[in-house]
Order: C-alpha cells, then sequence, then structure tokens
C-alpha cells in the first residue's frame, strides 16, 4: 500500500487538567474522504485545529507526507481549511480571496489569474469573481472559501463543518457537489461534522469520537450495521438495546436468553461464553412487526415469519415519518421498543393501532451483539 | 405615519439649521478673515489677498507652525504606541475586566481637563511628587526641571488626549475577527504578512480615526501649553489664539485656523480612502 498522506500516532491535547484529544491515532490515504463524527464537545474540531497546526499536541505526533508536523506553523503545512464560519477575508473580493494563499507563496500574476478562474470555475463562481464577499449569499460564500482552500492544492483539505450554516436543501446540494469535487481533484478531504447522515453520504471511512477518543473508525456501511459500542450504535441512528445473558455457545451459535426467550444469533466463534452479559442491538428498521391476530389467521404468514421466536408485546403509539412510519411498542417485559415500518405499494395508511397485540422478530444475523456495559 | 414624517423632518431641519449657524456660518467667516487685509483699527478690512497664508508659511510663523507639528506628530505617535497594546488587551478581555478598564479609560473625563493640567504642574514642578520620588530613591541629587518644558506640554497633551486614541483602536479591534488571522497563515501567510495584508487593512479606519482625534487638538490645546510650558508659544492654537487676542491680527490668526481646517480635510479624506478600501476592495483581476 502507497505512504500515507496523514498519520496521526497518539495524539493528545490537554488544556491544563482538561482533555481535549486523548490518544488519537488514525492514517489517511491519498485521496480518502475521511470524516471525524462526533457531539459537539468530543475534540473533533480540536483534532483538525491540530493538522492544520493551529494547536501543538501535548503529546504525539502528526505525520504530513512522511515529515513530522512538530513545531511546523500553519503556513509552512501542505493542509488548507475549510472554516465553518468561512472567514472570507472581507476587505477583498472573491477573486483576491481565492488569490490570497497562492500569492502568499509567491505564484507570478499571470499564473494566479489562471489557477484562480480555474477555481472559480469548480464552484460555479466564475461570474462573480469582482464582487465582494460580503455581497454573496451563504452559498456562495460557501463556495468562495472551498474555492479559496482547493486553489493551493493541498495534500489534505480540512473541513470544519462546513455545511452548519446552510438550510436542508442547501446542505443536500453541497454534499453531493463536495463529493463530487473531492473525486475529480484527488485530495485528501478530512471532514468534521455532527451530522451523521452527511458523514455517511460522503465519507469512505468514518471515524466516530467520543470524549477525545475514537470510538470506531470503519466505512459508513460497518459503522451502521456492526458498531463497535454502545455509543457509536446510539449515536449513529436509532437503535433498540436488548439485554441478554449468553446460555450457549456451539460454533457459529450463540443461544442468548432475551427478554425470558432463548434466541439463537450467528456469530463469530469462542467470542462468547456461557454466562455472558451481553447486548443485543437491533436497528429499527429491521425489525419485523405483526399483530397476534394476523399471524393466527394466516397459517401462510406464520410460516414466513422466521424461525427466531418471536418477543411479544403490544403497540403504544405509531409516529408518521412521511416515506415510513415509527411502531413504539412495549414489550411484555416492559421494555420499549421502535420498529421502522414501510407503506405497502397498495395500502397508505398506518397498519398498526395502539393497543394491538404484536409479535417482533429479525432476521437472524442482522442484529449485533456486544459484551454488556451499564 | 402623517405625524412620524412630520417629527422626523423637524429634527432633521433642527440639526441642519443648528448645523449652518454655528458649523458652517462660522467657519465661512473665517474662511473669509483669512483672505482679509489687516486692519490696525478694525482688526480687519475686507478685501481678497492670499498675503496671510504667506505671511504664516514665512520665518518665524512657520517655525512655529513647523514646530507645533512635530510636537503634535510626535503625542500621537507616543499616544499609538500607548493605546495600542491597551486597546489589544482590551479587546481580547472578558467581559468583566473589559468593563473595568473601560470605567478607568472614562473616568479623566468626570474632571475639566484644565483642573487636570494644573494637577500636574503639581507633579511636575521642582519640588513637586516627581522629583521627591527620584530623590529619595536617590536617583538624583537635585530636582530636575520638568515643568515649563517642552517635554512636561508632551506629557500633558498625551495624558489629555490618550483616550481619544484608545477609544477607536479598541472598537476597530474589537470588531477584528481573530479568526481572519488563522485563515490567513492556513493560507501561507507568515506573522508579517497577516499583519499588512489583513489586519491593518481592517484596522487602518480606526487607527486613523485616533490619529486624527489626537493629532488636531494637538497643534490647537493651547492652554495646556500654557500651563506646563510656560510663556512660549509652542502651538498653533498658541498662535492663533494669540492673533486674536494679544497681537489683533485677525487675518493671520484666522488663516492659521483654515490651515488647522485644511489639514482636517486631508485626514478625513485618507480617512474614507481607507474605508472605501475595505467596502469596495481593490479590482485586481
Amino acid at each position: 500500500m502507497a505512504e500515507p498522506v496523514l498519520e496521526l500516532r497518539g495524539v493528545s491535547k490537554r488544556y491544563g487538567e482538561a482533555v481535549a484529544v486523548d490518544e488519537v491515532s488514525l492514517t489517511v490515504e491519498r485521496g480518502e474522504f475521511l470524516t471525524i463524527l462526533g457531539p459537539s464537545g468530543c475534540g473533533k474540531t480540536t483534532v483538525l485545529r491540530l493538522i492544520a497546526g493551529f494547536e501543538q499536541p501535548s503529546a504525539g505526533e502528526i505525520v504530513l507526507e512522511g515529515r513530522s508536523m512538530a513545531g511546523v506553523p500553519p503556513e509552512r503545512r501542505a493542509v488548507n481549511t475549510v472554516f465553518q464560519s468561512y472567514a472570507l477575508f472581507p476587505h477583498m473580493n472573491v477573486f483576491d480571496n481565492v488569490a490570497f494563499g497562492l500569492r502568499m507563496r509567491g505564484f507570478a500574476p499571470t499564473e494566479v489569474r489562471r489557477r484562480v478562474l480555474d477555481a472559480l470555475r469548480l464552484v460555479h463562481l466564475e461570474d462573480l469573481a469582482t464582487r465582494m464577499v460580503d455581497r454573496l449569499s451563504g452559498g456562495q460564500q460557501q463556495r468562495v472559501a472551498i474555492a479559496r482552500a482547493v486553489v493551493n492544492e493541498p495534500a489534505v483539505l480540512l473541513l470544519d463543518e462546513p455545511l452548519s450554516a446552510l438550510d436542508y436543501r442547501l446542505r443536500k446540494r453541497m454534499q453531493i457537489e463536495l463529493k463530487h469535487l473531492q473525486r475529480s481533484l484527488g485530495i485528501t478531504f478530512v471532514l468534521v461534522t455532527h451530522d451523521q447522515e452527511e458523514a455517511f453520504s460522503m465519507s469512505d471511512r468514518v471515524a466516530v469520537m467520543n470524549q477525545g477518543r475514537i470510538a470506531q473508525l470503519d466505512t459508513p456501511t460497518a459503522i451502521y450495521e456492526t458498531p463497535a459500542n454502545l455509543f457509536v450504535a446510539r449515536f449513529v441512528g436509532e437503535i433498540n438495546v436488548l439485554p441478554g445473558v449468553v446460555v450457549g455457545c456451539v460454533e457459529h451459535m450463540t443461544h442468548v436468553e432475551v427478554e425470558g426467550r432463548v434466541i439463537p444469533l450467528s456469530t463469530p466463534p469462542g467470542c462468547w461464553q456461557v454466562g455472558n452479559k451481553v447486548h443485543v442491538l437491533l436497528r429499527p428498521e429491521d425489525l419485523r412487526v405483526e399483530t397476534l391476530r394476523d399471524l393466527d389467521e394466516d397459517p401462510e404468514l406464520r410460516a414466513s415469519f422466521g424461525r427466531v421466536p418471536a418477543l411479544l408485546g403490544v403497540v403504544e403509539e405509531t409516529v408518521y415519518k412521511g416515506a415510513t412510519y415509527d411502531v413504539i411498542l412495549r414489550l411484555d417485559s416492559g421494555t420499549m421498543l421502535t420498529a421502522t415500518e414501510f407503506f405497502n405499494e397498495d395500502d397508505e395508511t398506518v397498519y398498526f393501532r395502539p393497543g394491538d397485540r404484536v409479535a417482533v422478530t429479525w432476521v437472524q444475523g442482522w442484529e449485533t451483539v456486544l459484551a454488556y456495559a451499564p | 405615519m402623517r405625524r412620524d414624517g412630520l417629527f422626523r423632518r423637524l429634527v432633521i431641519a433642527a440639526t441642519v439649521v443648528w448645523m449652518a449657524v454655528f458649523g458652517v456660518v462660522p467657519n465661512l467667516l473665517v474662511l473669509g478673515a483669512s483672505v482679509s487685509h489687516p486692519s490696525p483699527t478694525t482688526f480687519l478690512s475686507p478685501g481678497f489677498t492670499l498675503g496671510n497664508y504667506a505671511l504664516l508659511l514665512d520665518g518665524i510663523h512657520a517655525q512655529i507652525l513647523f514646530s507645533s507639528l512635530k510636537l503634535s506628530a510626535a503625542v500621537t505617535a507616543i499616544c499609538f504606541g500607548l493605546a495600542y497594546p491597551f486597546a489589544a488587551l482590551l479587546a481580547r478581555a472578558g467581559r468583566r475586566t473589559r468593563h473595568v478598564l473601560l470605567v478607568l479609560v472614562v473616568i479623566p473625563f468626570w474632571t475639566n481637563s484644565l483642573v487636570r493640567t494644573y494637577a500636574m504642574t503639581v507633579l511636575l514642578n521642582t519640588s513637586g511628587l516627581v522629583n521627591r520620588v527620584l530623590f529619595a530613591l536617590g536617583l538624583i541629587d537635585a530636582p530636575l526641571t520638568l515643568l515649563y518644558t517642552t517635554g512636561a506640554v508632551v506629557a500633558g497633551l498625551v495624558y489629555t488626549l490618550l483616550p481619544f486614541m484608545i477609544l477607536p483602536l479598541y472598537a476597530a479591534l474589537d470588531r477584528f475577527d481573530p479568526r481572519l488571522e488563522e485563515a490567513a497563515r492556513d493560507l501561507g501567510a507568515g506573522r508579517f504578512q497577516v499583519l499588512w495584508y489583513i489586519k491593518l487593512p481592517l484596522v487602518l479606519p480606526g487607527i486613523i480615526t485616533g490619529c486624527m482625534l489626537v493629532f488636531l487638538p494637538g497643534l490647537g490645546m493651547f492652554y495646556v501649553a500654557d500651563v506646563l510650558g510656560g510663556a512660549k508659544t509652542m502651538l498653533v492654537g498658541n498662535f492663533i489664539r494669540d492673533q486674536f487676542l494679544v497681537t489683533r491680527q485677525w487675518p493671520l490668526g484666522a488663516a492659521a485656523s483654515t490651515l488647522l481646517t485644511m489639514i482636517m480635510i486631508v485626514l478625513l479624506l485618507i480617512y474614507w480612502w481607507s474605508q472605501r478600501r475595505i467596502h469596495e476592495g481593490k479590482l485586481d483581476v
């Protein structure tokens, strides 16, 4: 494998007693789109500022293109940042803002002009080159900020919540544009966000951060489907967490007692021993819910309902979501579950009614089993 | 709505009349006087001559003018040197500290500046506080002559005018977004380049305002020179006062006064230019 463009080795940042970043190690490949995802205050922006050089790590090392960045000031690092607030220079027009980095590096005026106009074309702002930046819309300012950074052809482009100030529709569009831009330029992107949808839709890999540490670093699919811990599971989307106890292990099959029922789960061999306390994690859209009435009346449905012994409960309420609806149900043990149901093609009404007795099951293997943590 | 419009027009009209009667008309009178012929009996006789201006730029008058400009420039420079670090500190301080410091800047305004200038004589005279402290510390054997020197006038002007430099500088630095410095450094600008291309252009209007508010009074505050500088004519302000009240050469005094107004106009033009640079930018495609 080629040399990684950026590497963090055990990087920590402490402010007095407070630890903002705690021994973060990660490797970013050339051309990769990596997103650091986490709640506010998890240290994700500090990681970005450490890479940019605005902060110096208290411990550990940052290596950019094979060179240690210890003591290297921001102006001499081959990274550029798109700031959350854009931080455009208010006393310059669009062209001068974008040209700033090139001019600081001493490019000839004709070369500056060529590159700036190329960059502006890239973000569809070529007609606004002479406009002052305070007379641009939020989306246009965002594009200037991106052009101002990419025009320098950085080894890594850092983006600090770049889309958070835009409205929903524009944010969606910019997500796609950013992704396309990243692909066509081949520049490595490291993006920071608290929005999991944004992280998933754009990134090759996502690092979920919590309390200064990386909780999980993997592809969006892996993070969503097989979260490494409860924090990640709960932070990326909704999830149902059921406590259980392992009652039997045979090769790939583990029997777990959940909600008073013994359910066979497929897990890697050697993972669990009898007596282990576990959490069984289920995404709402992975749950299958049928009313007991339907199951009684329709043997075919009962047959297709699956091998897993079903959990029984009662519907508390339904929540309309547009394309889907959530069924909030209470199991007989008192545990609450959320299941997401799609509307049938031929039936656009919510099928379940509060008070319906229901059975809940799922396709074996779609669950995630984690060691019990209080 | 109708009454509202009427009220607004009344207020505007009152302001315009006030400015015309007490601003424009006196200035025009001074301008008129400055091109009149001097007259020993009637203060001035009407006519048109540029002789007063020629006289102003000649020999001893030019010397007074020049040394006053020099002195005021020094006062402005000292004020800037003292005010900038303080204003920067103020802009960066927390809310509470900031309020306390701002009150400290404003407190001197509660006392008339003439009284404060007299108070300085108590500090500076041969048996004054400064000399006694220096003597007690064994730094001097004989009292220094501090009062009635150029240094005393400079100190008095700096003391009186410092707040007028601090406040506009503070306003400009407070408005300045420090993230712009980070953005510039991120784009490859060194510390000096950040200062030159980003911070200075954005803070410049505040600097010019401060310099204007210090430099012009620094030419004109004749009572500071009178109290602390002795009988010497040090400032253009003393010169103008003397022309009107002592030697009775009104046209020459009016010419000197007009000259001050012209200096102010030049400074205002520079200010306007620096503002325009921020809001329209330069086209460099």
